[in-house]
């Protein structure tokens, strides 16, 4: 009786094994298998590492990043265009509405950091530890944290580091606890709100490298929208998910052109440098509807 | 009496199983993060966990202007994954196994594109989680 027991705790503890090997990023569908490899010849592909590869994993550019544009090229702080944390109140009637505006908030948060605004980078900090914790988030916006946040409130690069860190927990404990979806909630709010301050800047101020980082969003907008159908059964990402594919078509014309040039790698260093040069060609126009668009979905999250 | 305790440390082992093998890898990737020093982590963790001669994908845009550094690590340490950067064609740009299975390599980037990094565990190491971390130059204080 034992030894059949035995067997059978065998087989389940391998089947809890295979379970847990599913990892965090979900798996590999047929048909994104089919999306992604439109356009990619036969040849191209290293059949054997294809059939080997067991998960695709999408990621999403940080919104402090995109600050960090939007400060290099000159443009002044406009404090009125982020989203009040006043607001914070209007966002726990649910988790999805929490996960969003979180990523919101930490893009506000990021741009107040980047230009030295610490009153209203507290504020937002605040505001985002408030939705970390109706989350139920552990390990990212703690006490401590807060603390070191304060403690470091006149050294940029460490309140950078800070919160880019404390987002990394969060996706951290979100995927380790099989809340996937709400961790991509949480980058979709984020990578919205970077768009959105980007857009509303060029509004005024027409800065060429923002206008070509608009552009090249194009990219990570078709990244954002493959993450988010892995969850498509989720309440409320579908209609996400339909307002992120009105907005990709608004990016249908945009033009991404690339001219190929060998990478070279200096082992020295441990730099490689990727020599091809892409061109981001954008109509006023076009502009103008990818802002209005990028302008009335993230009201929807806000409001 | 004794096969009530089996059924119960099954159940135990059943649930669990699945948290603790995510716990090593938010451990791998606690490990790891100090590697991303001094670029700035893009604020999202990647994660694996891979029988051997599997390979995990992640899919990202890199883009023109910025330097990145793409950090990977695993269970027993740092420098035992292998990891290949590949372009949006399949092209293969980096493999660190052409570097000592280096831990961690930087990117400059003069076009913005696609990118697919690619991750296993070195032969030989049997299975675990691989941990895949990518940070930007924020020229924060420029």
């Amino acid at each position: 009786m034992i030894k059949s027991l035995n067997k059978e705790l065998l087989v389940l503890f391998f089947a809890a094994f295979l379970f847990a090997c599913s990892g965090g990023g979900g798996s590999k569908d047929q048909a994104q298998l089919d999306e992604e490899m439109e356009g990619v010849s036969f040849e191209e592909v290293d059949k054997e590492t294809q059939e080997k590869v067991r998960t695709i994993i999408y990621s999403i550019p940080s919104p402090i990043q995109i600050a960090s544009l939007i400060k290099n090229s000159g443009a002044n702080y406009t404090g009125e265009i982020l989203n009040s944390p006043s607001n914070v109140e209007n966002y726990y009637s649910t988790n999805s509405s929490i996960a969003l505006n979180l990523g919101v908030y930490g893009a506000d948060l990021g741009y107040c950091c980047m230009y030295d605004k610490t009153q209203d980078a507290i504020s937002y900090l605040t505001a985002t530890k408030k939705l970390s914790d109706a989350l139920g988030i552990l390990g990212a916006f703690e006490v401590a944290t807060m603390e070191r946040f304060e403690e470091n409130l006149d050294n940029k690069d460490s309140l950078i580091h800070i919160v880019s860190e404390s987002f990394r927990m969060s996706d951290t404990y979100l995927k380790e606890n099989e809340r996937n979806s709400l961790g991509a909630l949480v980058l979709t709010g984020g990578w919205l709100e970077g768009l959105y301050l980007s857009a509303k800047i060029v509004e005024n101020h027409p800065l060429q490298p923002i206008i070509t980082r608009i552009g090249e969003q194009k990219k990570s907008l078709g990244n954002l929208i493959l993450l988010l159908k892995q969850f498509e059964a989720e309440k409320q990402i579908p209609d996400l998910i339909i307002n992120l594919e009105s907005l990709q078509k608004e990016f249908d014309n945009v033009e991404i052109k690339e001219t190929y040039a060998p990478p070279t790698t200096d082992p020295n260093t441990g730099v490689t440098t990727i020599n091809s040069k892409s061109e981001v060609i954008i109509s006023k126009e076009s502009l103008e509807s990818i802002i209005k668009k990028i302008e009335s979905i993230r009201n929807d999250i806000i409001s | 009496m004794k096969r009530q305790f089996f059924k119960l440390a099954f159940l135990l082992g059943f649930f669990a199983l699945p948290y603790f093998s995510n716990a090593q890898c938010n451990f791998v990737a606690n490990s790891c993060s100090p590697n991303l020093h001094p670029y700035t982590s893009d604020g999202q963790y990647y994660h694996s966990l891979l029988l051997e001669g599997e390979t995990a994908e992640f899919k990202t845009t890199f883009y023109a202007a910025e330097e990145y550094r793409v950090v990977a690590c695993s269970k027993d340490g740092l420098g035992n994954v292998n990891f290949s950067v590949l372009d949006a064609n399949y092209n293969l740009i980096f493999n660190n196994s052409d570097y000592d299975d280096a831990a961690y390599w930087d990117f400059k980037f003069n076009s913005t594109n696609d990118y697919y990094i690619q991750a296993s565990l070195v032969p030989g190491s049997g299975s675990g989680c691989a941990v895949i971390l990518i940070g930007f130059d924020c020229h924060c204080g420029d």
